[in-house]
């Protein structure tokens, strides 16, 4: 397989991001507070749901008549990434340490290969100038550098909070980071508390026990991409629709 | 000897100078150091305002007055996060509050007193707008036809005692707006009490189903998320004890499509379907006979008239199957307690007969003292009575009778539309708004005396009205308002002052004072993640110190009181039939794109167009389809 | 009035009759030209790709173009390694078609990209999986090699000749047109691939994902052998279609024979391998992931009648067709089947371009349409024009067919 050979080996921490189907309502906290976090520009005049900048994409997935299930979906921050292996330049690095698939902005050409690679349809593409209303550019995060028209960008798990919480253990003198001190902005926005977030490496861990539990699954799990975005809802038929791999009807 | 270089020397030479460079990393990194150079973002990445630091608050956009965390560097709040255990929010938050710090700088903002004359809007001082002000105000107090009323939309502050004694100083009217939604439908419910005046508030902790004739519960009423996060957290536990919602609505909207089950039914016709539920549920006794026996009155003129609305005629009126009716309220009956409740804040209210129906179905299924719990109020100050103005409603007064119209930065236009304040304008009123916004209400006054924005004040913030405690927070600011702001409380006492009609000064923590006295509640600190009973804190300083690290007071339960609720108050059967059994009236649906919006009296930031334009989350409610 | 510049023996219509023959095509090379500098300017918004159909137009144009241009390399391959003397007729036309093709190719592949001044990124920090850095490297190289092809072609011309610094580098670069030839077949071969390769890879699209025999799918030898089947085929095309236009013969009829044979018998070859890799798409590869192949053509209006067409009625047919002495006795059917042997290799690329997009991949997507701006299309129209001036400039003032003057004299 075309795979970088440092991939069949697992990382030694496994963020993952647990995601409770039953209780996202779709209200868009979290797209909001990633928006505002990683210096994400609001919509430019003629974007839409297709060629607008979202990370955290909330996506309906009905059924006919049955009750709604909104999904988010971040980059599933793959173990075996599609985009990694396709990218001209490398500007995708898939970190061994934690399992992180970041994008390299200033290295990006713009090809848009990432983009047809990934199964999820997690990658954005800057269609537009990222531009922000006067004002606002005082509101902007200081930890997250502005990115150029003609780049692709993702979500990449908030990873300037992973970079200041080992910032803030080092300088405690500390060998591991206090799992409090690093939770994505999307977590800590979502008010119904459909999003958890954890390291998989942990065997004593809340995400080690929930990754085993019948009620949870990930998406498209066929394609072996090993996505470390594990959703979980209590509802079977739920879990059958959206955990097949592709769609059955027309 | 001498060094002769003929032109082959030069070649060569220069031939292998540019070799051995093109060798070397210098052109490589200058390639690579210009495509940097000539790829730079117009918008640079900031530098940090100052050091990284963590600052509580609450969110005053909207009633249902979340906690919020902000991430700051220096004075500079750069995100918000939910605070989950705070007693007003308990972790909920949405997207109006996760860019509450764009406001100050929005668009729109006005930072300076505005007139608008001849159509144009022109820039005024602080002079010349309290001259305008004190001239409207000594009007209104020489003409009875062209009195003052003001529209506050967050009462109990110490503004809102300016205004109240303003207007009384000048017999005018201190307006508040109407409860909106579901906190409409339970001041009806309580109206009905025998037993003293009486608060209720939704618990949705102890509910096992809630019934929602078009109020938002899973979305966009109360605090964001809640419902659904208990829903959730329920479904794992034995199905006896699972919170399942039931939303009657025409269109289906967001929490139709949540919900457990959605009943479409015919626009308008809600009471009709509330009284067939009532139907079932006493013809096969399955109402709760206890509570009806001891807390209600008319129980008898209420089935004669509940017994007109059998399944089959609520089908033919409501277009439900008279199979759901029954399945529902059997199904009802056997999971409770069950609650009810009605009305989009975002939309019109519901008629008095339909809230009057809905009423008599929660009392039959005995919610009030449980799912609808029994709250208190946040003491305030002794109000000095008599020389306030009490609240009135715009209804109170005739068309084309208010003169000088003052209206609040804290009211919605979602909840009071222009449309309706216009009418009660006389020839050439004068329209004040003290909105920091150039939007909503705030762009209809004739006069703009811009408040601080939001963030940029202290705001004493009581918690929403239908929650089942009262809660209170002085929610500090986060960033300063600019130098020459002027406040509307200084102009309104030195405009009241150049008008003849002296104002009592506002006493400084008075509030905390009563707070204390009242020795009710505990506060929560959200620095400390813990609680503090009110008894335990020293003085109003201390008092004043944990309001400004964020912290919000909670009450505490209270006791039941004795008396009865009415089933039917006077004359309300034959209304009600009327209503019920008549044609339809549909109510405007809410037209509101982005959730809580119409709510909030300021404009959403301009970043929320992520979520109108780049989602598909929030387009026109999906068209009714039968899921019952 | 250019008459110097016109080769000995050859007749070209009149210069200002050529200028207005020019007008139009230049006009359309203009209006691409504004739509491209809208495109660098405003940004990639002024194309209808987006999010999900990242790849577009210009890149199903690109595949397509580098296919059909295949004809420079292949051609070359057969008269300088594999000694097909006949083909000495046309290989200066294949060779300033496939510089037309790759040239072009290549200015709109800088239009397509986001950050087209980083370029150069890929050689400065290649990934050596990645199919489209093998893309880059060999189109680059080959660009270059195709260029050198060129160079004897101008150098030819009746005034340059007369230069004697030009006339000595015309013949060195002569004597090793043999290794370019060469390097051209090798580099070609891996990008042709590579591009077949680019959608064999995608392991998260089980539309496009194939088999594995090394490190390359079966789309890389699969695009290679489709490239070197259409190459022959889009020379025949090109010849005949400037013979029609010009009003001259060019070229005499055992080239064309030879050209269709090839073609017909590396269709085949084709057409037999690609129906084998279907089969072990359809039964194997495709439902390991968990996903039926039917599923693909549920969504109208790609049928099974896509395939179909693209095997049996643009494959099959047009290689039995070219393979048929019959037919490749009357000019008119031979045109045919090599047009319709280049429309099947069009739709695979459209195929693996178009439809590997449109086809929905979450459980809950929808299947998607798109449809090119006039940007897109404007820029794409600049190629051709480009081309058509390019090529009827070369037509007119270089020897790009050799037979010409023989079949001119003879009458």
């Amino acid at each position: 397989m075309h795979t970088q050979k440092h991939t069949t080996s697992l990382p030694a921490h496994r963020y993952t991001l647990v995601v409770d189907l039953d209780r996202c309502t779709g209200c868009g906290a979290c797209g909001t507070a990633c928006a505002v976090e990683n210096n994400i520009p609001p919509a430019a005049d003629k974007a839409t749901e297709r060629t607008g900048t979202v990370w955290m994409r909330v996506q309906e997935a009905a059924a006919g008549d049955g009750p709604a299930t909104f999904v988010p979906i971040p980059c599933q921050q793959c173990d075996h990434p599609p985009c990694v292996d396709v990218c001209p330049q490398r500007a995708i690095e898939y970190d061994p340490r934690t399992g992180i698939v970041a994008q390299i902005p200033v290295r990006c050409l713009g090809c848009r290969y990432c983009m047809v690679a990934c199964p999820y349809h997690t990658r954005s593409f800057n269609w537009w100038t990222p531009e922000w209303p006067e004002g606002m550019k005082s509101t902007l995060n200081p930890d997250v550098s502005i990115r150029t028209r003609g780049v692709v960008e993702k979500c990449n798990f908030c990873v300037q909070r992973l970079q200041a919480a080992r910032a803030k253990a080092s300088a405690a003198g500390q060998a591991e980071i206090d799992p409090a001190d690093y939770v994505p902005a999307c977590v800590e926005a979502c008010p119904s508390r459909a999003l958890s977030f954890g390291d998989a490496a942990d065997e004593n861990g809340e995400v080690a026990r929930l990754a085993k539990d019948p009620e949870s699954f990930r998406l498209l799990a066929g394609l072996g991409t090993g996505p470390k975005v594990l959703y979980r809802s209590s509802d079977p038929a739920v879990r059958e629709r959206l955990s097949r791999t592709g769609v059955t009807r027309g | 000897m001498k060094l002769e270089l003929s032109r082959r020397d030069l070649f060569l030479a220069g031939g292998g100078a540019v070799a051995g460079i093109a060798l070397s990393p210098v052109p490589w990194k200058l390639l690579d150091d210009l495509s940097i150079w000539t790829q730079q973002p117009p918008t640079p990445t900031p530098r940090p305002a100052g050091p990284l630091a963590f600052r509580f608050t609450s969110c005053a956009l909207c009633p249902a007055a979340c906690g919020l965390k902000a991430r700051c560097f220096g004075a500079q709040p750069v995100g918000f996060a939910a605070v989950p255990g705070h007693p007003a929010s308990d972790g909920g938050l949405c997207p109006l509050g996760l860019t509450a710090h764009h406001l100050a700088t929005h668009p729109l903002r006005a930072t300076h007193t505005e007139r608008v004359s001849g159509g144009k809007r022109e820039r005024i001082d602080r002079t010349t707008a309290v001259a305008a002000l004190s001239a409207a105000l000594a009007a209104c107090g020489r003409d009875p036809k062209r009195s003052l009323a003001v529209v506050d939309g967050r009462p109990g502050r110490s503004l809102s005692r300016t205004y109240r004694a303003l207007a009384a100083a000048t017999g005018g009217f201190y307006v508040t707006p109407p409860a909106a939604g579901a906190a409409h439908s339970l001041e009806a419910l309580a109206k009905r009490f025998d037993g003293g005046a009486l608060a209720l508030g939704v618990d949705f902790s102890k509910a096992c189903r809630v019934v929602s004739f078009g109020t938002p519960v899973l979305t966009d009423a109360g605090t964001p998320g809640l419902l659904a996060r208990l829903r959730a957290e329920s479904r794992r536990r034995p199905a006896a004890e699972r919170i399942e919602v039931i939303q009657v609505e025409a269109t289906r909207g967001r929490t139709a499509a949540l919900a457990d089950r959605y009943v479409p039914i015919a626009p308008g016709t809600e009471a009709a379907f509330a009284l067939g539920l009532a139907h079932v549920l006493l013809d096969e006794k399955l109402a709760d006979a206890a509570f009806l026996e001891a807390r209600t009155t008319g129980l008898a003129d209420f089935a004669s008239l509940a017994a007109r609305f059998a399944p089959a005629l609520v089908e033919q009126k409501t277009g439900v199957p008279a199979g759901v009716v029954t399945a529902l309220a059997r199904d009802l009956a056997a999971h409770r307690p069950a609650l009810v409740l009605g009305g989009d804040p975002a939309a019109a209210s519901l008629s008095g007969e339909t809230e009057a129906a809905i009423a008599a179905l929660n009392l039959l299924l005995g919610a009030p003292f449980g799912a609808l719990a029994m709250r208190g109020q946040a003491p305030r100050e002794a109000d000095g009575d008599a020389t306030l103005a009490a609240t009135t409603s715009l209804d109170a007064f005739p068309d084309g009778s208010v003169g000088l119209l003052l209206v609040d930065a804290t009211v919605a236009e979602g909840l009071v539309p222009w449309e309706r304040l216009e009418r009660v304008l006389a020839t050439d009123a004068l329209v004040v708004s003290f909105s920091p916004f150039r939007a909503g209400l705030g762009e209809k006054a004739t006069l703009l005396i811009p408040g601080p924005a939001p963030l940029e004040e202290s705001i004493e913030l009581e918690g929403p009205a239908d929650a089942p405690f009262a809660t209170l927070a002085f929610a500090p600011a986060l960033l300063s308002p600019p130098k020459d702001l002027a406040l509307p409380e200084g102009i309104l006492h030195d405009a009241a002052e150049a008008a003849g009609l002296p104002l009592p000064s506002p006493v400084a923590g008075s509030r905390l004072a009563a707070l204390l006295a009242a020795k009710r509640g505990r506060l929560y600190d959200p620095v400390a993640a813990s609680f503090v009973a009110t008894g335990d804190v020293a003085d109003t300083n201390a008092l004043g110190e944990l309001f400004a690290r964020g912290a919000c007071w909670v009450d505490d339960a209270t006791t039941e009181p004795k008396g009865r609720f009415a089933l039917l108050r006077d004359g309300e059967a034959p209304r009600l039939l009327e209503a019920a059994l008549g044609a339809p009236s549909a109510l405007p649906a809410s037209l509101a794109s982005l959730p809580r919006v119409a709510v909030s009296a300021a404009p959403p930031s301009l970043l929320l167009t992520k979520l109108t334009r780049e989602t598909a989350l929030f387009n026109a409610p999906a068209a009714a389809t039968a899921r019952a | 009035m250019d008459d110097t510049l016109i080769g000995r023996g050859l007749r070209r219509t009149s210069l200002p009759r050529f200028l207005l023959w020019l007008v139009p095509w230049a006009a359309l090379l203009a209006l691409g030209l504004y739509a491209v500098y809208l495109c660098f300017a405003i940004g990639l918004n002024q194309t209808n790709m987006d999010n999900r159909f990242a790849f577009g137009l210009w890149i199903y144009l690109d595949l397509t173009v580098i296919a059909l241009g295949a004809g420079a390399f292949f051609t070359g391959f057969l008269l300088y390694i594999l000694k097909k003397k006949e083909l000495k007729a046309v290989i200066n036309s294949a060779v300033v078609i496939g510089f037309i093709c790759y040239s072009g190719a290549v200015g709109i592949l800088m239009v397509d990209v986001g950050q087209p001044l980083r370029a150069w990124f890929t050689f400065w920090h290649p990934n050596v999986h990645s199919m489209l850095a093998e893309v880059t490297f060999c189109l680059t190289l080959y660009l270059s090699v195709l260029a050198i092809e060129y160079a004897p072609l101008v150098l030819k011309n009746r005034r340059l000749k007369e230069v004697p610094g030009l006339l000595v580098l015309e013949h060195q670069l002569h004597k090793v047109m043999v290794v370019f030839a060469g390097i051209g077949t090798l580099l070609s071969f891996f990008h042709q691939g590579s591009l077949g390769g680019l959608y064999g890879v995608l392991r998260g699209n089980p539309f496009a994902f194939r088999e594995h025999i090394g490190i390359w799918p079966t789309t890389f030898f699969l695009f290679i052998l489709s490239a070197a089947a259409v190459g022959p085929s889009f020379i025949l095309l090109t010849t005949w279609l400037v013979g029609k236009v010009s009003r001259k013969r060019l070229v005499s009829p055992e080239v064309f024979q030879t050209l269709a044979k090839i073609s017909g018998w590396l269709l085949l070859v084709y057409v037999v391998l690609k129906g084998i890799d279907s089969l072990v798409w359809i039964n194997s590869t495709s439902p390991k992931t968990g996903v039926q192949v039917s599923s693909f053509y549920a969504h109208p209006p790609f049928g099974t009648w896509v395939l179909f067409a693209e095997v049996v009625l643009l494959g099959l047919v047009p290689a039995a067709l070219l393979l048929s002495r019959r037919v490749r006795a009357r000019t008119g059917l031979l045109v045919l089947a090599a047009a319709m042997a280049c429309a099947g290799i069009v739709l695979n690329r459209y195929v693996m371009t178009i439809q590997t997009l449109a086809l929905p991949s979450l459980p809950f997507d929808s299947f998607l349409s798109y449809s090119p701006s006039w940007q897109e299309t404007a820029a794409f129209l600049a190629v051709l024009g480009y081309g058509v001036l390019l090529y009827s400039i070369s037509f007119r003032w270089l020897n790009l067919f050799p037979e010409e003057r023989e079949l001119a004299t003879k009458g």
